[in-house]
């Protein structure tokens, strides 16, 4: 796809997942030469005010520069045509936005995209464009990435910079790519690596680029308890399909996985109300109604429980790290069903009715929550043709993600993996 | 004031009040409920946290190097 073709479909479009077209980007030289790509709106681009998905930032001054991250993307060749919806401050996994309009998944226009990075999401899984990039908290990238059947990576914490972004959760925040294949996935990839001073979080290595290798000789395994009771019967398909093709059969238990996904929500509320308290002592009206009643109970919760969550933080990172002595590799579900109804408040989970907003994020949660690399790959379920899409997490230790998206290139390459 | 499963304090109209003042929110009554909403959620996770009995020595997550 030629940029200007990108630039027709968007136009043509009814997704709602750009929020502003941008013009006159040239391609230059590199492995990523005349790829048209969107970036999430809370990255910076060059001349755009950096809106974050609120009403309130579309008073900032326009960006002078574009994020690094974009900025590197450039410089591989790659050309940019669009900002892409999402949800308010990041703080949503539905893809709703009362401000720029509900982005609607390729799939299925009543459903959801996912979020927060919905934008990124539905435009590559409509085929706007064949990359996008979008940020990850607790699941932004790999919910949408699920919701809509297209790969997606959240690196390591620290391995791409999130310089030039609107923060939301400094401790959890994690910026990457999503695309139509996996091997744009790993190339976009390659091309944004790179240390940042201007990221405080952001290591101090060289850049690891990923290569095609054999898988052979992995050790899988597939996360049982937690991530068996959240997920639903598409869910559990996906990832029935997934060990079968990589030939896994063994179970590993994370433990304490539900208690991390409690540690990493009350971290996320604390410090995004924490960033967002000034906003809220003078705009309350401007923000959406729901992000706002959750920012300011954020502000509400005592210091002494986000100190345990941090402090916990580093226990169970020391604990899932040990299962990494016996295996490579983690698959999880993704997300616990497809895509919900726009507006569904609620899903059926094995026998219970939970809250869908909260819920869509169960699974990915205990992941970010100490910063794994991961590979979100959509799933082709034979016993389910033209279901609604659905992928699967795979989850290597910090800093291999040449190992993640090794597995993401070998199921695509199986067939087992194929964007939607 | 209520007790919640994991015996967490559920936030009244007025702590959440005295609360947002303290914050230098301007809250709405309107808003209150779903506050309290989210606040009762948080402190529920909370208490999940806080069941986990962690050495006294347990270091944060993010240590400070000067």
């Amino acid at each position: 796809m030629t940029p200007a073709q990108a630039l027709q479909r968007i136009e043509a479009s009814t997704l709602n997942a750009v929020t502003e077209i941008v013009r006159g980007r040239t391609a230059g030289p590199g492995p990523l030469s005349g790829v048209p790509f969107g970036a999430k709106n809370l990255f910076d681009v060059a001349g755009l005010p950096t809106r974050a998905g609120s009403l309130i930032n579309r008073e900032r001054a326009p960006a002078v520069r574009d994020a690094p991250v974009v900025a590197r993307l450039g410089a591989a060749g790659a050309v940019l045509v669009a900002a892409l919806n999402m949800g308010e401050y990041a703080y949503d996994f539905t893809g709703e936005n009362v401000h720029d309009g509900n982005c609607r998944n390729p799939h299925d226009p009543e459903r959801m995209s996912g979020g927060s990075s919905s934008g990124s999401g539905a435009a590559v899984g409509g085929g706007l464009v064949p990359l996008a990039l979008g940020s990850d908290t607790n699941g932004s990238i790999r919910v949408p990435a699920s919701l809509c059947g297209v790969f997606g990576l959240k690196p390591t914490y620290g391995r791409l910079t999130r310089a030039g972004t609107f923060p939301f959760v400094n401790s959890l925040d994690h910026v990457g790519p999503l695309a139509r294949d996996a091997r744009l996935l790993t190339d976009a990839y390659n091309a944004m690596q790179g240390p940042d001073a201007d990221d405080p979080a952001c290591a101090q290595r060289p850049a690891e680029p990923v290569t095609e290798g054999a898988i052979e000789g992995l050790r899988i395994g597939i996360a049982g308890g937690f991530f068996e009771q959240y997920a639903g019967p598409e869910a559990r398909d996906a990832v029935a399909v997934v060990a079968h093709a990589l030939g896994s059969t063994r179970r590993v238990e994370i433990e304490a996985a539900g208690v991390a996904r409690a540690a990493a929500y009350v971290i996320t509320t604390v410090e995004g109300g924490s960033l967002h308290l000034e906003r809220l002592r003078t705009r309350p009206q401007d923000f959406d109604p729901a992000t706002r009643d959750r920012l300011i109970a954020g502000c509400m919760v005592p210091g002494a429980h986000y100190v345990q969550a941090q402090r916990f933080r580093r226990w169970y990172r020391e604990r899932v790290l040990r299962l990494f002595e016996e295996v490579d590799v983690i698959l999880a579900a993704a997300t616990p069903q497809s895509a919900p109804l726009i507006g569904q408040a609620t899903i059926e989970l094995n026998g219970e009715t939970v809250p869908a907003r909260a819920t869509l994020g169960v699974l990915t949660q205990p992941i970010s929550f100490i910063g794994l690399p991961v590979a979100a790959v959509p799933v082709v379920r034979p016993s389910a043709p033209g279901a609604m899409p659905i992928g699967v997490q795979v989850i290597a230790a910090p800093w291999r993600e040449d190992v993640a998206l090794r597995v993401a290139l070998a199921l695509e390459r199986m067939g087992v993996s194929i964007s939607r | 004031m209520g007790r919640n499963d994991h015996g967490m304090n559920e936030p009244s109209d007025a702590m959440i009040d005295e609360m947002a003042a303290a914050l230098r929110i301007a809250l709405r009554p309107e808003w209150r409920d779903g506050v309290r909403a989210n606040l009762v959620i948080s402190l529920r996770l909370a208490g999940v946290v806080g069941e986990m009995a962690l050495d006294d020595e347990a270091d944060l997550a993010p240590v400070f190097r000067a």
